[in-house]
């Protein structure tokens, strides 16, 4: 039986049922975002002013709000803005901290040092203050401008880890043999030490994809987001002034966040134990 | 092998993006239109989205762009006449409010003569007409002329579409029944008359004050910005707003007793009563007024009013200690209701006299610790945008004040500011807050705890658009839009009701209000007809098919998934077979 | 090296990475375009006369170039002079309003880091020592719940049941003006204010810390010298308490210094959902309106926060253990 460490993980990984559970949630989600035009026509998250603010029923599975949208369907529209937010920022992330993580780590010296002090002030501003400093310069508001700023104030704790997994991997006899083979450091960076160090980079990044669902949401309730996209922050914002007479607009809608949160942080949890990876430096 | 899944990955992910962005494609609309909102305004970005589901209709692509308060004020208060691509905005929901007696805010408010904050500049820079006829409205002291240039000014308005009128909010007056003689309207300028039933001295008041109105932010009237509901209790201003005896709102004097105007229409006399003092007991005079209209008057002091006052007045006279002249710039026939403004409260002249006008902003009067006033309170404690604490003045010079200490309290969450005064933390709500929460209303008017009343208050919510516009300039694309605003929806289903309907920029039932002026209702019939005498063909274009992508590129998805899936689970079972 | 020289290089350490974060503060906020003037102005819903504007923009040194106001700027801020809000809801200098606020935002993240230290240590140790018991499923579940929980919803709930349906607790703000309470009862105002708000922030606090402190907790009971002090029969118990929690402490100690960032989110949230006037909230308005020579200000002041809490963690992790001095 092989023993790589994607099978050990894989092993270990079955055993945690609660990840399992997780990462259905997350599938579920997943599909539901993809194929909303089909569960969820668009005419049902269109403004209907004949039935404003009506409770949860046969008709309408959790309300509408207060134009008369559908709230289930606008949680369903919700998904993939969530989604598509998270995996941007996620991108960008995972760029940025693979980039200089392993820039950092691989070359060591002057290079890494400079690079460790820059993502050392980028660790000292605290996340909110960088996160709405950032959004509130622009003039426009937009997802796509979320979705980069939390990039900018998560990248440093990612390079952190992959840079010492860098270092660690570096001194490895594999990595000798292949640098005596003549590989370039291009070709050693990206054949052998990056796919060892991946596994870090997963559960990291399934980590954060909960934060970004997270901290989107909060962004765009606090005002700083986009309000005419359809997004679940901004419906549980709107549903503030109902809370007396609609509170379902803000209560299902935060009942989503909370769900697929949890189901990232369960999946996080349980691909870090499998990969036995530690997440912090 | 891997190579091969690692491809599809990639394909998975891309394609995932991709997925992401299908919805029922269409083909893109003659006309785009960029509204433009205020993060934060709800009932702006509610009426966005009903417009832009209208207007498609004819063809119109409305795409929402909400700003936060500083850009959105920018880009329609500071860059008239631009169009959004220019900096500026194509439409936007707007309000303005009026005094109750006369027009006033100095006529660049509706000419083209310098700053259009509001829509209906647009209109007025296109051509002469609306111009002129204002003009003439507001120079006469004839008040027939006056009538019939302001009514012709309004029923243009409403045929040329200068803006389109949404209607007039009708705001809720909301106290605990113990409560007597307020009347929202006067902003809190009769808190002398306000008395609490049953209560025994020492009689405290709570009043809780909309965020976007207050509090105060300059404790001098010359920089009270836009919460005045406080200084209205501290100072009084020459005339204040009464009643007629046939009951419709009048200018009426208050610490002037009357005013004579100069044949030529260029002098105004006010006679001051003689019975007032200062809060330190320092008697008023007119020197005081004087002082107060200097400022005003003076760029130095960066007085809030200094473009309305100046533009009518060009200076000050007092003849002896209970007679002011103003010498007017132009013949000012909304004289006495100017002098009604917060902004123009009087201040004593023995107490800010010396300081020079460029320091009083920064001095401590305006932020620490305001100068003595002469109405029914006085100034107690403050914390700035958070509360102010006023007690009773008991020698006001129309009787002391039942209540003995008022504060003012200013929260930011409509829905907390209820609550308090349904349990009764709070006597009084100001009647902004009431357009937060209109379904409350009827459950409130049946508490029996509480007094309240729907009071129609003088301010026009209009979308307002943008006449550079290359589309909207055409008056018949400005007619389909205002055909196309479904009116009695917004009423019933936005404003819960809580809102007039209106025919006319000027308050129904407020002075110079013209109940000829077109009124339009919604009628999508029509709409389509006007816009197809301007020129546009019919919209959408028949046939729009569902496009498939909508289904395939989903199914792609779970395809390339399953794909995945599949090398991948065979992979591992090939690998463990060769192993065993 | 000696307890002092360390702290000193710890403190010089600060300085350079402060001045790098004010340029970043600087340049964000003035890259971005808009104009404080027409803020100050536009807000009152009046129109005001281009010549005053004009007026207001040179006396407050707006048309200088881009360098010429930093170095203005940071002279200023030296000095105590954190800038002034222009805005109509301020319009006074950021350091009479950061010193208004500070106490109450300061006071709320502390009693809730308190609140949530001593629940999470005990709560951890006890999951840890009881690995896979009812409690210790228990506890982690809830915190797994608690630590997924959008801050802003749970506050929304809250007040919904606690404040509108039930009506036991003040809807809004930080206390009851108007009103003069004897110093208990004024005591106890407060505390009813405070109490939901305290609540929300460290519900996710203590979840996050929880999890912390049972997986080192964990770690440390896995340790060769604990195996040893149990072969050596030294009673459950001590084993816990003496050993294996001084080592945990340590960790703890740097993550609680390290997580100041989560609990200020948490308040920045809080303050904004129950109407609470601290910093956080004044935070958020600030960056609503763009007021951006008050947002530099403000911004500084919690990074300055922040950064001294790093400092105070990296001195008490040195004082525990001496190790840590290089």
């Amino acid at each position: 039986m092989k023993t790589g460490r994607a099978q050990i993980a894989w092993r270990k990984f079955k055993k945690n049922r609660a990840s399992f559970v997780g990462g259905g949630i997350l599938v579920i989600v997943i599909l539901m975002a993809l194929f909303a035009p089909v569960i969820a026509p668009e005419g049902r998250i269109e403004i209907d002013l004949t039935s404003t603010k009506l409770p949860p029923g046969p008709d309408h599975l959790f309300g509408t709000d207060s134009l008369g949208r559908d709230v289930a369907a606008y949680i369903i529209w919700g998904a993939r803005t969530s989604l598509m937010v998270a995996a941007t920022a996620l991108l960008l992330e995972i760029l940025l901290a693979v980039a200089v993580g392993a820039i950092a780590g691989y070359y060591r010296g002057i290079v890494d040092d400079i690079l460790m002090r820059i993502t050392d002030v980028i660790l000292v501003l605290p996340t909110i203050v960088l996160l709405v400093v950032i959004v509130s310069m622009f003039k426009v508001r937009s997802l796509f401008l979320i979705a980069a700023a939390m990039a900018i104030t998560s990248w440093p704790w990612m390079a952190r880890v992959v840079r010492s997994d860098f270092l660690s991997l570096r001194e490895q006899p594999f990595v000798e043999a292949a640098r005596s083979l003549g590989a370039s450091d291009f070709a050693i960076v990206a054949r052998h030490i990056l796919p060892n160090a991946l596994s870090s980079i997963i559960v990291l990044g399934t980590i954060d994809i909960a934060w970004f669902i997270l901290y989107q949401a909060t962004l765009t309730f606090l005002g700083l987001g986009d309000p005419v996209a359809v997004s679940w922050g901004s419906l549980i914002s709107r549903g503030r002034n109902y809370l007396g007479v609609a509170w379902w607009i803000s209560t299902f809608p935060g009942l989503a966040i909370f769900i697929v949160t949890l189901a990232c942080n369960l999946l996080g949890d349980g691909l870090r134990d499998a990969f036995d990876v530690k997440t912090r430096v | 092998m891997k190579t091969a899944i690692f491809v599809l990955a990639i394909l998975f992910l891309s394609s995932f993006f991709l997925a992401m962005q299908t919805t029922m494609a269409q083909q893109q609309p003659p006309i785009t239109i960029h509204w433009v909102v205020s993060a934060g305004a709800t009932k702006d970005l509610e009426i966005a989205e009903i417009m832009k589901k209208e207007l498609i209709q004819i063809g119109i692509d409305v795409k929402i762009e909400s700003f936060d308060k500083a850009s959105f004020l920018a880009r329609t208060y500071f860059n008239p006449g631009l169009t959004f691509d220019q900096g500026g905005s194509d439409a936007a929901y707007q309000g303005y409010s009026w005094m109750l007696t006369d027009y006033i805010w100095y006529i660049g408010c509706y000419t083209s003569d310098y700053l259009p904050p509001i829509g209906w500049n647009y209109w007025a820079w296109r051509d002469g007409t609306a111009d002129t006829l204002i003009r003439n409205g507001m120079s006469s002291y004839n008040t027939t002329y006056r009538m019939q240039n302001l009514y012709a000014w309004q029923e243009e308005h409403q045929k040329d579409v200068g803006t389109i009128v949404v209607g007039y909010p009708l705001y809720a007056q909301m106290t605990r029944k113990e409560i007597k003689g307020y009347n929202g309207m006067l902003r809190a300028y009769d808190a002398g008359n306000w008395t609490v039933e049953g209560a025994t001295h020492p009689v405290t008041v709570r009043y809780i004050s909309h965020f976007a109105t207050g509090l105060v932010t300059g404790l001098l009237p010359f920089y009270l910005g836009s919460g005045y509901i406080e200084l209205n209790t501290m100072y009084r201003s020459l005339y204040q707003v009464g009643r007629t005896p046939e009951g419709r709102y009048a200018a009426v004097p208050d610490m002037a007793e009357s005013v004579e105007y100069s044949a030529d229409g260029m002098m105004a006399t006010f006679h001051l009563r003689h019975d007032i003092k200062w809060h330190d007991g320092v008697p008023f005079t007119s020197k005081d007024v004087k002082y107060t209209f200097d400022v005003l008057m003076d760029p130095k002091a960066e007085a809030e009013y200094y473009g309305d006052f100046s533009a009518a007045v060009s200076s000050v006279s007092a003849p002896d200690d209970y007679t002011v002249v103003l010498h007017l710039a132009k013949p000012t026939p909304e004289l006495t209701t100017l002098l009604m403004s917060s902004y123009s409260l009087i201040v004593p002249e023995h107490v800010l006299g010396k300081i020079p006008h460029d320091q009083l902003k920064a001095s401590d009067y305006n932020t620490k610790t305001p100068p003595p006033g002469t109405g029914p309170f006085k100034f107690k404690a403050w914390t700035r945008a958070e509360y102010m604490q006023l007690e009773a003045s008991k020698d006001f010079y129309r009787g002391a004040p039942a209540i003995d200490s008022l504060v003012f309290e200013a929260i930011t969450e409509p829905m907390t500011g209820l609550a308090a005064l349904k349990k009764g933390d709070a006597q009084m709500l100001d009647i902004y807050f009431s357009v937060e929460f209109p379904d409350e209303i009827p459950g409130l008017k049946a508490n029996p705890d509480l007094h309240v009343e729907t009071v129609p208050y003088p301010r026009t919510l209009f979308i307002a658009l943008n006449h550079n516009h290359p589309a909207l300039g055409n008056r018949l694309v400005r007619q389909a839009i205002a055909y196309l605003v479904p009116y009695d929806q917004i009423r019933d289903q936005v404003y819960k009701g809580m809102i007039q309907l209106g025919n006319s920029p000027i308050v129904a039932s407020t002075w110079g209000w013209d109940p000829n002026a077109l009124q339009y209702h919604y009628d999508p019939a029509k709409a389509k007809e006007l816009m197809a005498m301007a020129g546009y063909a019919p919209w959408p274009p028949p046939a729009a098919e569902i496009p498939s992508s909508v289904y395939v590129v989903p199914a792609v998805e779970a395809l390339v998934a399953g794909l995945i899936v599949g090398f991948g689970a065979t992979y591992a079972v090939l690998r463990r077979k060769k192993s065993e | 090296m000696g307890l002092a020289a360390y702290i000193t290089k710890r403190i010089l350490l600060v300085v350079p990475t402060f001045f790098v974060a004010t340029v970043i503060i600087f340049l964000l906020i003035h890259v971005a375009p808009g104009d404080p003037i027409q803020l100050m102005f536009a807000e009152s819903g009046h129109p005001v006369s281009p010549l005053i504007v004009q007026q207001v923009r040179t006396r407050l040194g707006l048309d200088q170039p881009l360098h010429v106001q930093y170095l203005i700027w940071i002279g200023k801020m030296l000095t105590g002079d954190l800038g002034v809000s222009y805005s109509a809801q301020f319009g006074r200098p950021v350091l009479s309003l950061i010193t208004e606020r500070i106490w109450l935002t300061v006071g709320i993240m502390v009693t809730a880091e308190a609140l949530s230290i001593v629940f999470a240590l005990a709560l951890g140790v006890v999951a840890a020592a009881r690995q896979y018991s009812v409690i210790d499923n228990l506890c982690s579940v809830s915190a797994l719940l608690g630590y997924s929980m959008p801050t802003f919803w749970i506050g929304l709930v809250l007040i919904m049941v606690f404040s509108v349906w039930l009506g036991l607790l003040p809807t809004f703000g930080v206390m009851t003006y108007g009103v003069e309470f004897p110093p208990i009862q004024r005591v106890i105002d407060i505390a009813t204010h405070l109490i939901l708000p305290v609540l929300v922030i460290s519900f996710s606090y203590t979840a996050y810390l929880f999890r912390m402190v049972r997986s080192n907790m964990l770690e440390v009971l896995r340790q060769d010298y604990i195996t040893t002090a149990r072969a050596k029969g030294v009673k459950e118990r001590m084993v816990i308490y003496k050993h294996a929690l001084r080592n945990t402490l340590l960790p703890t100690v740097t993550l609680v210094g390290l997580s100041v960032g989560f609990i200020l989110s948490g308040a920045v949230v809080v303050e904004t959902v129950f109407s609470i006037p601290g910093l956080g909230s004044l935070f958020i308005e600030l960056a609503l309106k763009r007021d951006y020579p008050a947002l530099m200000g403000l911004s500084l002041v919690i990074t300055i926060m922040v950064l001294l809490a790093n400092l105070c963690t990296d001195i008490a992790y040195s004082l525990i253990d001496p190790r840590i001095r290089y």
